[in-house]
Parts: C-alpha cells; sequence; structure tokens
C-alpha cells in the first residue's frame, strides 16, 4: 500500500502531491562526488545516528543502505516518489531514513551528503515546508552543515546554492491539454523561473496529463517566498485547468463525455494494459469523476492508482517478478477491482 | 554596469540567450567578449553547465585553481559540475560568481542560515559590519546593482534586529 497518499492537502482533484527538498552538506567530509567508501560510512553513520537521538516525528524511522534493498523494492520506492534514481545510482555508498508513513526521507550521499524530503499528497507546500524546516532545525543542532555566508547552504551543484530547497507540485492538467491552452500557460510560467515537466513520460514529454513544477533557481530568495511563489503559481494553474473544464463541459460535453465513457470503458474491460495506456485512460477517467461525468466512481483515489500501477508496484505487491505480459494482466485486474470495488 | 567575467571594465556587450525556456544574460566588456569569441556556440543540453563553465574559462590555464582542501582542480570542477567539498567554492569564488548570477540571477542568499533556530545577537549584527564593509566596497568600483542588494539586506537585518 502507498502511505503518503492521504487526505492531506487541497485541490485535490487538480493537485497530486506536494514535495520539498532541503539539500544539505557536511562541512567537514569530502562530497559525495570525490568520496571514498570508509567516508560514506561515516556519514551515513553520522547522519542516522544524529537522527535516532533525536525525537523526531515520534522515532518513527527506519534506516537502510540503499545496497541491502533489494533491486525490485528499490524501484518500487523511486516510483513512489520516496527515493530518486540518483541515490540508487550511487548504491556503493548511499542510505536513506525513511518514516513509516513514508511522508519523510532522508537520502544520504545522493548528490549531496544529506537530502531531506517531506512529500504530501494535494496541494500542501507549506506545510510540508515547516515541517522539513522543524526537522532540518532539529539536525541542525548536532550536524554541522556546510555553509557560506554569501552564497547560503553549500550544495555539490551550484544550481541548489542558497537554499538548497526544492519545492514541487504534481498537477492533473487533462483540459488545459484538451483545449490547447497547456502551451500557451507554460510559456507564461517559465517567465516566472518556475520550471515545468512531464511526469511518468520521457523527458518533458508527459503520459496522462500529469505535470510537475517547480522553482528553478535557490538562492536570492527565502524559503518561505519560493515556496509561496509555487503555491500561488500552482493555484492560478489550477484555476485556469477549472475554467478549462468547464469550457469543455458548456461547449463540448458530448466530445468529453464520449472519450471519458471510452477511457472507462477500456480500463474496466480489457484483460491485459502497458503503463502508459493505462495512465492515460486512468487520467480520463478521473477527468470524468472531477467533472461529474462518472460521479459513480467518485471514491476512488486515482491519484494511488497512477501509482500503484506502475510495473516495480506491482511486482512488489505479487511479491515477484513478473514479465511484461504477466505485469500488464495483472495490472489490468488491479484497475478492475478498483472499480469493482466502488461499483457494489 | 560592470563585465560578468573580469567585473573591472564596463559592459559594452549583452546578450541573451533561452535555453530551454530558461533566460541567460550576459554582460561584458569587449576585451572579455573578444577573448570568449565562442561564445555563442550552441548550448548543448546534456552538458548544460560544464558549458557555462567553459564558456567563462576559455584559453586560460587553470593551474592556480585548485581547492586547498580536497585537492580538486577548477578543470575538475567544470568536468563534474560538482564541487569537491566546503571551501572549492571559496577557491573559485572569482570564476564560479558570474556563473552563479546567471544560473539564479542573484549572487547572495536570503533566508535560512545554520542556527538560526538560537541564533544569538550578536552573529546578526557581526553580519551586518561585514555587509556594511562590502557595500563600501561596492561603492568605490561604482557596483550600485550590488551595492542596492547589500543595503536592502542591511536593512533587513537591522530591522530583525530591532525587533529582538
Amino acid at each position: 500500500m502507498i502511505k503518503w497518499i492521504d487526505d492531506s492537502g487541497t485541490e485535490k482533484d487538480i493537485v497530486v502531491s506536494s514535495r520539498i527538498r532541503y539539500a544539505r552538506n557536511l562541512k567537514n567530509h569530502k562530497f559525495p562526488i570525490i568520496l571514498d567508501k570508509k567516508e560514506t560510512e561515516e556519514i551515513f553513520k553520522e547522519i542516522s545516528d544524529v537522527v535516532k537521538s533525536k525525537d523526531i516525528y515520534g522515532k518513527n524511522f527506519s534506516h537502510f543502505k540503499t545496497s541491502d534493498i533489494p533491486p525490485l523494492e528499490k524501484n518500487m520506492l523511486i516510483e513512489r516518489h520516496i527515493i530518486s534514481p540518483a541515490l540508487i545510482e550511487n548504491q556503493g555508498m548511499s542510505g536513506f531514513i525513511m518514516s513509516n508513513d513514508e511522508k519523510i526521507s532522508i537520502m544520504i550521499n545522493e548528490e549531496d551528503h544529506l537530502r531531506l524530503q517531506v512529500l504530501s499528497s494535494g496541494l500542501n507546500l507549506m506545510e510540508c515546508l515547516e515541517k522539513a524546516d522543524e526537522i532540518d532545525s532539529i539536525l541542525d543542532e548536532k550536524l554541522e552543515y556546510a555553509y557560506h555566508k554569501q552564497f547560503g547552504y553549500i550544495t555539490a551543484c551550484p544550481t541548489n546554492l542558497g537554499t538548497g530547497l526544492r519545492a514541487s507540485s504534481m498537477l492533473h492538467l487533462p483540459a488545459l491539454v484538451m483545449t490547447g491552452r497547456l502551451e500557451k500557460l507554460l510559456n507564461t510560467i517559465s517567465k516566472f523561473g518556475i520550471s515545468v515537466r512531464g511526469v511518468y513520460g520521457e523527458g518533458s514529454k508527459s503520459i496522462g496529463y500529469l505535470f510537475q513544477i517547480s522553482n528553478q533557481t535557490t538562492l536570492g530568495n527565502d524559503e518561505k517566498t519560493i515556496v509561496e511563489k509555487i503555491e500561488k503559481i500552482a493555484i492560478q494553474i489550477v484555476n485556469k485547468e477549472r475554467e478549462a473544464r468547464e469550457y469543455l463541459l458548456n461547449e463540448n460535453r458530448l466530445e468529453l463525455d464520449d472519450r471519458v465513457h471510452r477511457a472507462y470503458g477500456i480500463v474496466t474491460n480489457c484483460t491485459k494494459i502497458t503503463t502508459d495506456e493505462a495512465v492515460k485512460l486512468l487520467s480520463l477517467v478521473k477527468l470524468g469523476v472531477d467533472t461529474g461525468l462518472l460521479e459513480k466512481y467518485k471514491d476512488i483515489n486515482f491519484n494511488k492508482l497512477f501509482v500503484e500501477i506502475q510495473p516495480m508496484n506491482i511486482q512488489f505487491e505479487a511479491r515477484e517478478e513478473l514479465n511484461e505480459i504477466e505485469r500488464d494482466t495483472k495490472r489490468a485486474e488491479i484497475i478492475k477491482t478498483a472499480f469493482n470495488k466502488e461499483s457494489e | 554596469m560592470l563585465c560578468d567575467i573580469c567585473h573591472k571594465n564596463k559592459a559594452t556587450v549583452h546578450f541573451t540567450k533561452i535555453v530551454n525556456g530558461k533566460k541567460i544574460e550576459m554582460h561584458l566588456c569587449k576585451e572579455c567578449a573578444r577573448k570568449n569569441s565562442d561564445i555563442n556556440k550552441s548550448f548543448s543540453m546534456e552538458n548544460f553547465l560544464s558549458d557555462m563553465f567553459g564558456e567563462f574559462t576559455l584559453k586560460e590555464p587553470d593551474v592556480e585553481y585548485k581547492c586547498p582542501n580536497c585537492g580538486m582542480t577548477y578543470q575538475q570542477f567544470k568536468r563534474y559540475g560538482k564541487f569537491g567539498c566546503s571551501e572549492c567554492i571559496d577557491a573559485f569564488k572569482d570564476r564560479i560568481e558570474p556563473l552563479i548570477q546567471n544560473i539564479h540571477g542573484h549572487r547572495r542568499h536570503k533566508g535560512k542560515y545554520p542556527g538560526q533556530h538560537k541564533v544569538s545577537e550578536s552573529s546578526e549584527s557581526g553580519e551586518i559590519e561585514i555587509l556594511k564593509k562590502e557595500l563600501k566596497e561596492a561603492i568605490e568600483v561604482e557596483n550600485y546593482e550590488k551595492a542596492a542588494e547589500l543595503r536592502d539586506r542591511i536593512k533587513e537585518l537591522g530591522k530583525k534586529e530591532e525587533a529582538k
């Protein structure tokens, strides 16, 4: 089960998730790019010990060395956005600490010594920031962070200098895509120092109308200003998406209704389905539910389902490695089950 | 406005690039613009950062730029795009300050700092003193853009102190 996706956060019909990430390094150690094995272990121990010694979040944390985790599980954690692919690349020396509710993770020796992440469902950036800030301050009491008077927190890459903060939000924007309004909107957004990329797709190509927005720069504005900006822009985009949905319902209802029901027909009746197709169709069905065209299924948590049908998650839940056909079959079953539960 | 590379001469060559929707502005003096004549070569997206580093350091040998703490040379930093330790940033400061300006549009951090949650008054007034000194220097070299930034920062810190 994916734990971090729950009832917290607002605008959940459009905003899938919010994430805050702090990048930090320790002053008295070399940075991961030139570390030797011995020093990586010292760093892991140092950070891990501090987390254990402090009363953070009711001490509900588990500590792992990346190399101790089976491959299937590692990739499952990436799909759930709990750890990053870069952590796995460094697996000889990296580790992570994860809260039992999966909302907080601390990656050790990824690109930086320490990457603290706080996740939430819906739009909830300010609360994530507060939580991240609190944990960061607790760690700061025992760890000596690398900090520069002029350039702020020193990160391995100059693009993260200053606050070391990345605030991002994942948005579901089918109506903006369908009405052709998204591109124009994204061009405007990028002028505000916000970067946008597709989720579950190669490069910036988005499969199921899911997009992630985040701050492009980290130095020169304080944490709250950065987060407020992302949140304000997210709300603007949410409003534009609502307008586009209104427009489709008023001007193109028949077309929309047809597309939504066709998608519904396929996902609930197919015997096997690929991840790409499933994400795309579920995205349409979610639009149908959110616009009231398929109201019956309003209790399905689509944001959770998007993660549950990813290849590694399917195998993880099945507790075995499956080939492509087996995965596609399993995926069709998972979707059917989710819909059947609701129609019972 | 002073040249982004040498910080000495007046910038007379200005250009803007849009890379992946991100605007990059550069202001160079004639001399530095000539030295960096291939500055208009196209950016490769994969090596965007190392290209940027490269463009600032054309032709000049980098032997003298080596981090005394971890031993990373500026050449290595350019290749990896990453610092080797917390002291590289000072070792390469002259070279990377323009780069940081280009990436972030700022040269000075604002926001949280270590120990902020239990900060003592002395550290803030200490920072103000340093900033005042920098402000004086900035005015001397007629870098008014930087001066304005510093002035605002001093004001802000002053207010914080008063509030205590």
